[in-house]
């Protein structure tokens, strides 16, 4: 037991003075985070809930543009109306609108004549969700008021009165608009910020949690394992100090990031106890994981590589950059094979003021995924500890 | 005398590949054995299994009468290993890393804070101490490499080609170092590909190929078991023709000759003879001069086993 203290002392000595787990841990981690709130900070209020700001051009003073207003507003976004596409263009350049619509001067008229207009949408280049949104609302827009308009049709040559029909499919159609905005509840819990840097501290975290178990095969390929092992020290135990020394910093890692996100990002992570056992549980799992792409792995070198892809595609499946898991299928049964996902559910089910209990079921999923990944791991690693 | 070392049979295949088979000897307190072989002829993986880092497929080692494989404890604070390659950690200086192997052999407080000071005065880095051994020159790298060896006095100190490319003067300082083990009695396994370091301070040479030990003993007995003689050159004048008659005559020379300068000898262990050889060229006439003796040296007795030049392969 002493020689792996004395083995995971040296190893967290060596880590700090190389400075490699400052960067990998933290600084990288919280610019990716600031970076990603920044894309989305068009599109997100101070608060995290979801505020395009959107704008219309309007030529044609004729014509109503209420049901896209309307949208907008019940977004909770904000709305601006411009005499003229430059005059958009210059609010668009200025941050002033993240996506501005263009209506046809001709669109009541060709609507009136069984024709729909194109709805063109100019976008800020810093603002891309919000164009993505307004894009969608436009394409919506239109392919509604076509619906609407066969829907009209039918019900009338079925001997209805127009009276009544028109303003039922109307309102239908602002029904199905604002759908679009609807997402998956689990997710809808947490705000954009605390998920931004979750999902950022998650990916990140698997990279810091390599770093102790590199080492092993970094003192295979430097000779300094064989002459551990020619110590009084048991195999097993280089393995148990550097298992320690990733956990340790996994934990300090991700402490730090929830830290940082509170003071700088307004990230709300919930009950003090049930985030601790959720970052416990993430750092188990994400330590297994690589214990595994260590296992698999001759050089340091190729561990890194493997652990790279390993922790993107797990990332991407995870939802650590957009909630993949929403799309549903096959993506929303694969993203909960990840601690990414149950991370940020646990998160998630904190949220609101939820008691420590209420992460029970994530932490409990973190750690099978520990379990299955150690136990591999076990198997793997015996190759990397003879000398 | 009584043996640290224990190896008997030792067998260990790769695959295929027989890397070792049936090696065994013993090493005494004090005693330097020496462990010569071509590459690939199996020192590195006996010395393995002698460190406690492979465990051998037959046979067995005892180091202070304990068995040692990858997992025992007891016998593995008995040895220090020094291995060819430098084993040391870059981002700690020459005390840190000391200290870190001296904590796991159990060392601690002020005794490893006071043996750590005397090693570093034994490999000359006391000076350097504080410094990173990233720092430090190649030399000065494969000095520290010993000096953890050395930290927890160890009955048994395996040394696997110490010298390896290190700078004349810091070779010189090694040497002297592994010197005074054996006089501090310390028992050493010591390899090289250095033939002149092998007869400087190898009681005892094992001379190992294709796995097997072919030859073992004393440089002496080497050269004995090969036939190699001692060749011996009598400076001097006289009656040159007479000495050599009689010489030739005389116990242990196989063979006696004129030279230029006197009379050239081939003599079977010059130094328990050459009393006897110099009383009779001097009983024959002869006034001696000078007396030179080549001994033949173990490069002759590896290439004689071997079929190879130690330093070609």
């Amino acid at each position: 037991m002493r020689n792996i203290i004395h083995i995971a002392a040296k190893d967290l000595r060596l880590r700090i003075r190389d400075k490699s787990v400052f960067i990998i841990g933290l600084i990288a981690p919280l610019a990716l985070a600031f970076i990603f709130n920044t894309v989305f900070g068009g599109a997100f209020g101070d608060d995290g809930t979801f505020a395009p700001a959107l704008g219309i051009v309007e030529t044609n003073a004729d014509q109503t543009n209420s049901t896209l207003e309307r949208i907008t507003s019940q977004l909770g976004g904000t709305w601006q109306t411009f005499a003229d596409p430059a005059a958009a263009e210059a609010a668009l350049d200025d941050g002033d609108v993240g996506a501005v619509f263009v209506v046809p001067d001709s669109f009541d008229a060709d609507l009136a004549g069984g024709q729909i207009g194109e709805i063109e949408v100019l976008g800020a280049i810093d603002a891309g969700t919000s164009t993505q949104i307004a894009a969608g609302i436009a394409r919506n827009y239109t392919n509604s008021l076509q619906t609407t308009q066969v829907a009209i049709a039918s019900a009338i040559s079925a001997g209805g009165d127009p009276a009544d029909i028109i303003p039922a499919a109307i309102d239908a159609t602002d029904q199905s608009l604002i759908s679009l905005g609807e997402v998956d509840a689990d997710v809808r819990q947490l705000d954009t910020n605390t998920s931004t840097v979750a999902g950022m501290a998650m990916f990140f975290l698997l990279f810091t949690a390599q770093t102790g178990l590199l080492s092993l095969l970094e003192e295979r390929r430097d000779g300094t394992l064989q002459r551990i092992l020619a110590t009084p020290t048991r195999p097993a135990s280089v393995l148990a100090a550097k298992s320690i020394v990733s956990i340790v910093l996994g934990v300090f890692s991700l402490l730090v990031l929830i830290v940082a996100g509170i003071v700088l990002m307004d990230a709300k992570w919930g009950n003090p106890l049930g985030v601790a056992l959720l970052v416990i549980g993430g750092v188990l799992a994400a330590v297994g994981i690589s214990a595994v792409t260590t296992g698999m792995a001759k050089t340091p070198e190729q561990a890194g590589n493997i652990q790279g892809i390993v922790a993107t595609v797990l990332g991407l499946l995870g939802g650590a950059f957009f909630p993949i898991g929403q799309n549903g299928g096959i993506l929303a049964q694969v993203t909960a094979l990840t601690p990414h996902y149950w991370f940020s559910r646990g998160l998630s089910d904190l949220a609101g003021g939820q008691p420590a209990s209420a992460a029970f079921g994530a932490v409990g999923w973190l750690l099978l995924i520990a379990s299955v990944t150690s136990a591999i791991a076990a198997i793997l690693s015996r190759k990397q500890i003879s000398p | 005398m009584t043996a640290v070392m224990v190896a008997e049979g030792l067998a260990k295949s790769f695959g295929d590949l027989q890397a070792v088979d049936g090696v065994g000897f013993s090493i005494n307190e004090g005693e330097t054995y020496g462990l010569l072989g071509p590459n690939g002829a199996g020192k590195t993986t006996t010395i393995s299994m002698i460190a406690g880092l492979l465990e051998p497929d037959e046979g067995e080692v005892r180091v202070g009468g304990d068995r040692i494989s990858p997992r025992a404890v007891t016998p593995k604070r008995r040895m220090g290993l020094v291995p060819q390659e430098l084993a040391i950690y870059p981002d700690l200086t020459a005390r840190e890393n000391l200290e870190f192997f001296g904590r796991l052999y159990g060392m601690g407080g002020v005794g490893l804070s006071q043996r750590a000071d005397r090693v570093l005065e034994v490999v000359g880095l006391a000076e350097r101490q504080k410094d990173l051994t990233k720092e430090f020159s190649g030399g000065m790298k494969r000095r520290l490499n010993i000096g953890i060896g050395l930290l927890h006095s160890p009955e048994l100190l395996i040394l696997d080609e110490p010298t390896a490319g290190v700078d004349p003067q810091s070779r010189n300082a090694i040497l002297e170092a592994v010197e005074e083990l054996s006089t501090a009695g310390i028992a050493v396994l010591y390899t090289t590909h250095y033939m002149e370091e092998a007869e400087r301070l190898c009681d005892r040479v094992g001379i190992i190929d294709q796995g097997k030990i072919i030859a073992e003993g004393t440089r002496r007995e080497l050269v004995e078991m090969v036939g190699e003689k001692d060749r011996v050159s009598i400076t001097g004048t006289g009656p040159v023709a007479e000495v050599v008659r009689k010489l030739s005559s005389t116990v242990g020379v196989a063979e006696a000759g004129e030279s230029e300068s006197g009379v050239t000898l081939l003599v079977e262990d010059s130094s328990s003879h050459l009393a006897a050889i110099l009383s009779t060229a001097a009983q024959a006439g002869m006034v001696v001069s000078g007396v030179e003796i080549e001994q033949p040296d173990l490069e002759a007795v590896f290439l004689h086993l071997t079929g190879k030049a130690l330093r070609d392969v």
